[in-house]
């Protein structure tokens, strides 16, 4: 005769009220909306803090991905965690060796499975809506502007860096900003990833392949750039000095690394 | 075929000389010779340098394996056929290890709780190469210019860390859950292949001291992934490396191909679908998902073999593509992820039930949501390829099929958390596990979900977040759920109780380990820190240093629940046959299992209730039931 399992025999229930025993979807419900709001709270407030501070809309982008996933995941960790711990408050503690009397089979129906994956489909339709919004939206190139070609070729163990139009092949990347910008990229020996960590996106550097990366720097600064894919023996050491400067600054160190004295048609031109 | 649990036969079958002989030792000597021989022989034949070095490998390796299992006896089956030795009741008896005690062990075995703790044994063998790896590479990063391990042994560890890891927790799956177990649950007196079962512990060995041999004969910096052409590159290392992942496919087949016969046809009287343990589906799905994409890997690693010896080009331009191997290496790495996911679930499923005293929540649910997460699991290999380029025109389509498996997923641990929801707790180690498992479902299944999401997959492929999540996968839940389900079933593999006292130290040693070694690593990750890397910017020094503490304690927490098994193993009480008043016929055997499993064939009555057979559910199918 199984016998009510939820009744509490000991002191473990939480205020040894027994409350928990007697009122598990209260505590569910408790725990769930405490843990709930946690989540929430951090989904909102980590990202921005921890993650690299962007330099591109699209990085701009995978902060709010970031908080806006930790936002879905609230109401999931609230039902996960409280339904957990409702399980174990107020269970019985008698004899470890011997098994509790049989809990009557669960309640819950059908229904409950077909709420289960109506939840999860309201989650995932969420989080799908949101990704291909935001994915065209990144992927959508910023009108107007003549984007500046980089040629990205990855060595083992070195990025190189070309400027079409210019003798420039330069082992940092330097970036005029507000410009939009067209990476093309390409491998000389292994599979490499090409990722400019400000930049929140990354392209794998195949030989034999061109891959694109398109994106538009809007912060002054410097960035890393370091490979993705191992690489072999100096894979952690491939990594690329980065910097965003203004228009004028860029034409600069154009000269600098060794391109034609630049007309004022040419500053025009290449610092647009 | 059948055993027949006979004493041997009156007259000694032919060849019955030479199989009695065989087993470990034998295979040792014939493979020794064999790829001694081999390796003199291919240096006469190939020039040493360039492919000849990994021809005289590749000949020296075959020939290893061949000769192993040659004395080993795995190939006894299909060669004592071409010889004409005479089969019969004395030579499945023979192969059987009737009579043989634990010699059994280490011979060619059809018993298939032999064969379920020979996967095992090499099982822990690779874990506990894989943890010395973890623990070398939580070492290096300790701070951000170490020198511990140079950049080449790094990037060997980091190999041998995740293939054995891989590999080993495989093996934990196919042995005691699927050959062991799984055959008991369902009633069955024998599985339906015993020499099919037997051939794969056999197969594995050799690939594992193959897989070790890598360390001596140079190591293959490349990762699990073992990325061409970054593989056309490698040492020789890695035309043995490419061997044993071919030896790993075989097995895989072999194992998938026997678990799914067994359930099909050996299920005893009465055992119907609806009424099949959650965990027999669970092994079922993931067999036959296993089956059906194990492909992927031999053709990679074929055309590997072939890049390195043969000098074709399948993976370097202009004629091939490293593409090539990514887009086909998905294909059977994603859904051995969840070949990997779905047994242990399943198994904790049955703990859940058998720890909260009612069966399983809704167990139909549950397999159809395997079947999805297994169909599911085919088209989602988009999210490992979100930063190729190729094929952008799908990648919404792949993003948005990678964020659907969340809903099985769900239900299944929806299903998990109604079995618990308001049950008779009874609060034993295995369900410790189950929880464990829960959270870290959780803390995985969010990560994966942001991962999904190809704007962030492309800000966080090839960093630590990966890695945090993976490890929260394949450690959090994979790992600790087959811990649970071997200390659940360890009274029936063992015939001992296990010391739950010291296996509760290493539990809470393993929770806490996994928070705080895996949640650094989002944070490290999320600053932008790269995998696979032996040096790191000083920018991510303290997460890494916090990860490294919290592997130490996770290391010690395995060393400690390991311990609490080898001591409950030589010094623990002998256990009963159904220590935790469980419902499925696994525990209506005798402890130790006789061969035949079961004393008279189990039937189960008619009425009884779904994975709940009740008090006479393995009734006597009166005196002549037997076979």
């Amino acid at each position: 005769m199984p016998s009510d399992p939820t009744v509490t025999t000991g002191p473990s229930a939480p205020g040894g009220s027994g409350a928990g025993a007697r009122h598990p979807w209260l505590v569910a419900l408790t725990v769930g909306v405490v843990v709930g709001a946690v989540v929430a709270g951090l989904a909102v407030v980590l990202p921005p803090r921890v993650l690299p501070t962007p330099a591109t809309g699209t990085a701009t982008d995978v902060t709010r991905t970031a908080q806006f996933v930790g936002l879905l995941a609230a109401p999931a960790a609230g039902l996960v965690v409280g339904v957990a711990v409702a399980s174990l408050v107020g269970r019985r503690r008698g004899d470890p060796d011997e098994p509790p009397p049989d809990a009557p089979n669960a309640t819950g129906t059908g229904r409950t499975v077909l709420l289960g994956v109506v939840g999860a489909a309201v989650l995932v339709g969420a989080l799908a809506a949101w990704g291909l919004a935001v994915g065209s939206s990144s992927a959508s190139a910023s009108p107007g502007r003549q984007p500046l070609v980089v040629r990205v070729t990855g060595h083992q163990w070195v990025w190189t860096f070309a400027y079409p139009g210019t003798p420039v092949v330069a082992t940092s990347l330097v970036l005029p900003v507000g410009r939009p910008v067209t990476f093309e990229v390409t491998s000389a020996d292994v599979t490499h990833g090409f990722h400019p960590v400000a930049f929140g996106t990354q392209v794998e550097a195949q030989p034999g392949v061109t891959t694109v990366l398109e994106v538009t720097p809007d912060r002054l600064g410097p960035f890393r750039v370091q490979c993705t894919q191992l690489c072999g023996l100096l894979h952690s050491a491939m990594v690329a000095d980065g910097a965003v400067v203004s228009r004028n600054g860029f034409a600069r160190w154009l000269v600098a690394q060794g391109a034609p004295a630049p007309s004022a048609e040419r500053i025009a031109q290449v610092g647009r | 075929m059948t055993v027949v649990d006979a004493p041997t036969g009156h007259r000694a079958p032919r060849g019955r000389t030479v199989r009695r002989r065989q087993g470990a030792v034998a295979g040792l000597v014939v493979g020794a010779v064999a790829a001694g021989a081999a390796w003199v022989g291919a240096h006469v034949l190939f020039e040493v340098g360039n492919w000849g070095t990994d021809r005289v490998t590749a000949v020296a390796m075959v020939a290893w394996i061949v000769g192993f299992n040659l004395g080993a006896g795995t190939w006894n089956p299909a060669l004592g056929w071409l010889l004409g030795w005479s089969d019969g009741p004395g030579v499945e008896a023979d192969e059987a290890g009737v009579g043989l005690g634990r010699s059994r062990y280490l011979r060619f075995c059809t018993d298939h709780k032999v064969v379920g703790l020979q996967y095992l044994a090499l099982g822990l063998v690779l874990l506990a190469v894989g943890g010395v790896g973890a623990v070398l590479i939580r070492t290096q990063l300790l701070s951000p210019h170490s020198t511990f391990l140079g950049p080449t042994a790094y990037g060997d560890v980091v190999t041998l860390h995740g293939l054995c890891m891989v590999i080993g927790v495989l093996l934990l799956l196919i042995g005691p859950f699927a050959t062991s177990v799984v055959p008991l649950m369902i009633g069955a007196r024998s599985v339906a292949l015993p020499r099919v079962a037997a051939m794969g512990p056999w197969i594995m060995a050799s690939a594992v001291v193959v897989l070790m041999s890598t360390v001596v004969i140079g190591g293959a910096d490349v990762g699990w992934t073992t990325y061409a052409p970054l593989a056309d590159q490698a040492s020789p290392a890695m035309t043995a490396l490419a061997l044993a992942l071919v030896c790993l496919v075989v097995t895989v087949v072999l194992s998938g191909i026997s678990t799914v016969a067994t359930v099909v046809t050996q299920r005893a009287l009465g055992m119907t679908a609806r009424r099949m343990p959650v965990m027999a589906w669970g092994s079922v799905i993931a067999g036959a998902l296993a089956v059906a994409t194990m492909a992927g890997l031999l053709l990679v690693m074929t055309l590997v073999l072939t890049d390195r010896t043969m000098g074709t080009s399948f993976f370097v331009p202009p004629w091939g593509s490293g593409r090539l191997y990514e887009l086909v290496f998905w294909t059977m790495g994603q859904p051995l992820l969840y070949v990997l996911l779905i047994p242990p679930a399943a198994a904790l499923l049955e703990v859940a039930a058998t720890f909260a005293r009612r069966p399983v929540f809704r167990p139909g649910a549950v397999v159809v949501a395997f079947v999805a997460i297994a169909g599911l699991s085919l088209v989602t290999l988009g999210s490992h390829l979100a930063t190729s380029g190729l094929a952008p025109a799908v990648t919404g389509a792949s993003m948005v099929l990678t964020e659907l498996i969340a809903v099985p997923v769900g239900v299944v641990v929806l299903c998990l958390l109604a079995t618990l929801w308001r049950g008779s707790i009874w609060a034993r180690l295995p369900l410790y596990f189950v929880y464990l498992f829960v959270w870290d479902m959780l803390l995985g299944g969010v990560s994966g979900a942001l991962l999904g999401n190809t704007t962030a997959d492309r800000a966080f492929h090839g960093g630590t977040v990966v890695t945090a999540h993976l490890h929260l996968m394949m450690v959090g839940s994979v790992l600790v759920g087959a811990a649970g389900g071997l200390v659940y079933w360890y009274p029936k593999l063992t015939g001992r109780l296990f010391d739950e006292r010291t296996g509760r130290v290493g539990f809470w040693c393993i929770a806490l380990g996994i928070q705080v070694t895996f949640l650094a690593q989002f944070w490290a990750g999320a600053q932008g820190m790269p995998r696979r890397v032996a040096w790191y910017e000083p920018l991510f020094r303290t997460a890494n240093q916090v990860s490294t503490v919290g592997a130490y304690l996770l290391t010690l927490g395995w060393l400690v629940l390991l311990w609490a098994a080898v001591r409950s193993f030589r010094h623990g009480r002998p256990a009963p046959s159904d220590p935790w008043k469980a419902t499925t016929l696994e525990w209506r055997t005798p402890t130790p299992v006789p061969l035949r499993n079961f004393p008279v064939e189990p039937v189960l009555e008619p009425t009884s209730a779904v994975a709940r057979p009740g008090p006479s559910g393995a009734t006597p199918a009166g005196a002549g039931g037997g076979r």
